[in-house]
């Protein structure tokens, strides 16, 4: 087994059997840490596996693992990959006991691994093997994904006739025979199915058809954690038959993320020499002066929303119209109602915290 | 290139590694931006300077591997040539704080310095939990990408500390009776080195590196060192007289908030009782609750002013209005170089906040 690994690689008991055949957890005798090195049997087309390993080591995400060196057997055409080593539990077997799992635990997991592949989205690559195990948390509970595709490169999966991927997990245009192009929507959909399974209902039969059956899956409502409805409607999407409908991984990204912090902003308004904070969900907090116009502000846990407004009222020098989200930073105007052009001025800034994982 | 540069462009080290540009140096090592040949990415090669600082560079390159965070540039790999041992890090395409930023903007808005704070925590509490003290935190010790938006915020130079540690020691010990010029290593490292590590280096703990980080996030509020320069910072440290408040900070009630938050921590960080201290894992709960806008930075050029505003050209080629409320630090000229978010208004975009870039060399 450990033949053809360098000798600074000093094999320990530990072997893992994951989605893409063996890995080989060693110590790295020069720097004292444990890697994993994953073996690639057989390789074909050696140039093109470096080119795409290449590409990997572009992409800038905290949620994808790193590799740290490859090497090459020439006898036997075995390549070997080394990298970072997750002690932690793959998602599949993580979330075994999901009886416990919150609605806000289920999204952060979401949240996290939307924004690794929306990360390598962003480098114009493509996972291909998206599933739950695919990914690990790590000790500082980041999950991280690995095991892109790069099974396609060895050798004796060409009896499966360019199917990549794992079924269940797999697009409907996978399924299509000969040679088809696909796009990084194959990782939407995969994400959506690890989404299903993650939320630990059973994933509903026809998703597990070859190809799936798309056109009579239930929604996303129907999980009994309660998914918010705008999530919903953005997981739906991803398990759509035409790929083109899917939404962007950052789209999702950014659903989620905004909802981790729902109720988590801040408004600081300032007037003169008096600072006034709203931070409750459906807080309303009412600016007027006698003889001047007035505006009600609502903080509706996501946006600071014009909730009334009477005589002229400029934002940022802009007329304020009932029901507008305010910007992230502006300057509040009241105008006298006298036409006399008379003003008052008030600052509001609207923070939050980072979402934090 | 200068004599001093101990490879060439195009260098190759271990048949792996082609230099290709020198980056800068420190006291004890060079670094390198080279290609890894194998993965075809770039990264960092870093070399010791001279015989001290080799006998430790194995022990420092295990110290760093074992710290794996998004705030920490990653370890790689560590090899030995005949000539010298190498430490292969990620590259990070940036600056570090005192280049790109400090010496850049002078004085950091509490809203970027929030994140920068949240960040650092984040890494050192990383470090903290896998058992390694950092030892030697400043603002060259830590490179970020992304320019003034900061994208990517990584500690680095893990372990070098203990190398330069004697020679600190000494240096301080000799200090204040001697006329020597002590090393730029020294001079360096002096104004965030904690109390305990002043009087004795074997005391250095996780602490120490809390009191660094303070007095770090302190210089970026304020634009001055916590304890001053130089030798004569040693009394004021060791002393540990709280820095006073940036005054920055009350001039404008919209900063007033956050920046206030800001200095509380920093005192905390800057106790003089180690133990007093919060930990890495409290920092980090602290900063979680900090709120702070993440607005995209431009950068433009200060085109008019009159009584109580102004107009910026970004170099988008937009014209941005701006209130002198919204500058954080020093006042900008016409023609001034400005670092600013903005946001949507009318007839014009409004900027907020407003910091002067005051270019190179306004800070030691």
């Amino acid at each position: 087994m450990s033949s053809g690994i360098p000798s600074r690689y000093v094999p320990t008991e530990k072997v893992l059997i994951g989605g893409m055949g063996v890995v080989l957890v060693c110590q790295d005798t020069n720097l004292d840490r444990k890697v994993a090195i994953k073996f690639i049997q057989d390789v074909r087309d050696q140039r093109r596996l470096f080119d795409e390993l290449t590409a990997l080591q572009k992409i800038r995400s905290k949620h994808v693992v790193q590799i740290f060196d490859v090497f090459l057997n020439e006898a036997d055409r075995r390549v070997g990959i080394v990298q970072e080593y997750v002690s932690g539990d793959d998602l599949q077997s993580f979330f075994a006991d999901r009886s416990s799992l919150s609605i806000d635990e289920y999204l952060k997991v979401l949240y996290q691994i939307s924004s690794g592949i929306s990360d390598i989205h962003a480098q114009g690559l493509i996972h291909r093997d998206i599933k739950p195990n695919n990914m690990k948390f790590d000790q500082a509970n980041i999950i991280k994904i690995f095991d892109f595709g790069l099974a396609r490169f060895s050798g004796k999966d060409d009896s499966t006739v360019g199917f990549v991927g794992t079924e269940g997990f797999a697009a409907p245009e996978l399924y299509i025979s000969g040679f088809v192009p696909f796009t990084n929507a194959v990782d939407t959909y995969a994400f959506g199915i690890t989404a299903w399974y993650l939320s630990g209902e059973e994933i509903p039969k026809d998703l597990l058809r070859r190809p799936p059956h798309l056109a009579t899956i239930p929604s996303f409502s129907s999980i009994p954690l309660g998914i918010p409805d705008a999530i919903v409607k953005v997981l739906d999407r991803t398990l759509t038959e035409d790929a083109t409908e899917r939404p962007a991984m950052s789209e999702i990204k950014d659903i989620l993320g905004n909802y981790l912090l729902h109720g988590k902003h801040r408004g600081l308004l300032v007037y003169e020499s008096n600072t006034y904070t709203l931070e409750t969900i459906n807080q309303v907090v009412k600016l007027g002066v006698k003889n001047y116009g007035s505006i009600h502000i609502k903080y509706d846990g996501f946006n600071f929303l014009v909730d009334a407004v009477n005589g002229s009222v400029f934002v940022n020098n802009q007329l304020v119209e009932k029901g507008q989200a305010l910007p992230k930073s502006c300057v509040i105007t009241l105008e006298d109602n006298f036409g006399k052009r008379g003003r008052l001025f008030l600052t509001f800034d609207i923070s939050n915290p980072e979402v934090v994982l | 290139m200068t004599e001093n540069h101990m490879h060439n462009i195009g260098d190759r080290v271990d048949n792996r590694y082609e230099i290709l540009r020198f980056v800068g140096e420190g006291g004890m090592q060079q670094v390198y931006c080279a290609r890894d040949l194998v993965l075809g990415r770039e990264v960092a090669l870093k070399l010791p300077k001279n015989s001290s600082a080799k006998k430790r560079f194995k022990r420092s390159a295990v110290v760093s591997a074992k710290v794996n965070h998004p705030n920490v540039a990653k370890t790689l790999d560590y090899l030995e040539t005949d000539s010298s041992p190498y430490l292969v890090e990620e590259f990070i395409a940036g600056k570090d704080l005192k280049e790109g930023l400090l010496q850049q903007l002078g004085i950091v808005d509490p809203y970027l310095t929030a994140k920068i704070l949240h960040y650092l925590a984040k890494g050192v509490a990383a470090s903290h939990n896998a058992g390694v003290i950092h030892r030697d935190l400043k603002p060259s010790n830590v490179m970020f990408s992304g320019e003034f938006n900061l994208s990517e915020i990584k500690i680095t130079d893990f372990g070098i500390a203990k190398m330069a540690e004697e020679e600190i020691v000494n240096a301080v010990k000799d200090g204040e009776s001697s006329t020597i010029s002590a090393s730029a290593t020294v001079m360096g490292a002096l104004p965030y080195m904690a109390p305990e590590m002043i009087q004795e280096a074997s005391k250095a703990g996780k602490p120490s590196d809390i009191w660094a980080v303070g007095a770090m996030i302190y210089e970026l509020m304020s634009g001055q060192k916590p304890f001053g320069f130089g030798l004569a910072a040693v009394h004021t440290i060791i002393e540990a007289i709280p820095p006073q408040k940036p005054a920055y900070i009350d001039k404008n009630l919209q900063f007033q908030s956050l920046g206030n938050e800001l200095y509380t921590l920093i005192l905390e960080c800057l106790n003089g009782h180690p133990e007093a201290r919060p930990t890495a894992d409290e920092l980090v709960q602290r900063c979680e609750k900090l709120c702070y806008p993440v607005v995209e930075r431009q950068i433009g050029i200060c085109k008019n002013l009159y009584l109580t505003y102004g107009f910026i050209r970004s170099d988008g080629g937009d014209t941005i209005f701006f209130h002198f409320d919204s500058i954080y630090g020093n006042k900008p000229t016409v023609g001034s170089r400005v670092c600013f978010s903005a946001f949507p208004g009318s007839p014009y975009p409004r900027a907020h906040p407003v910091v002067l870039i005051q270019g190179v060399n306004t800070n030691p």
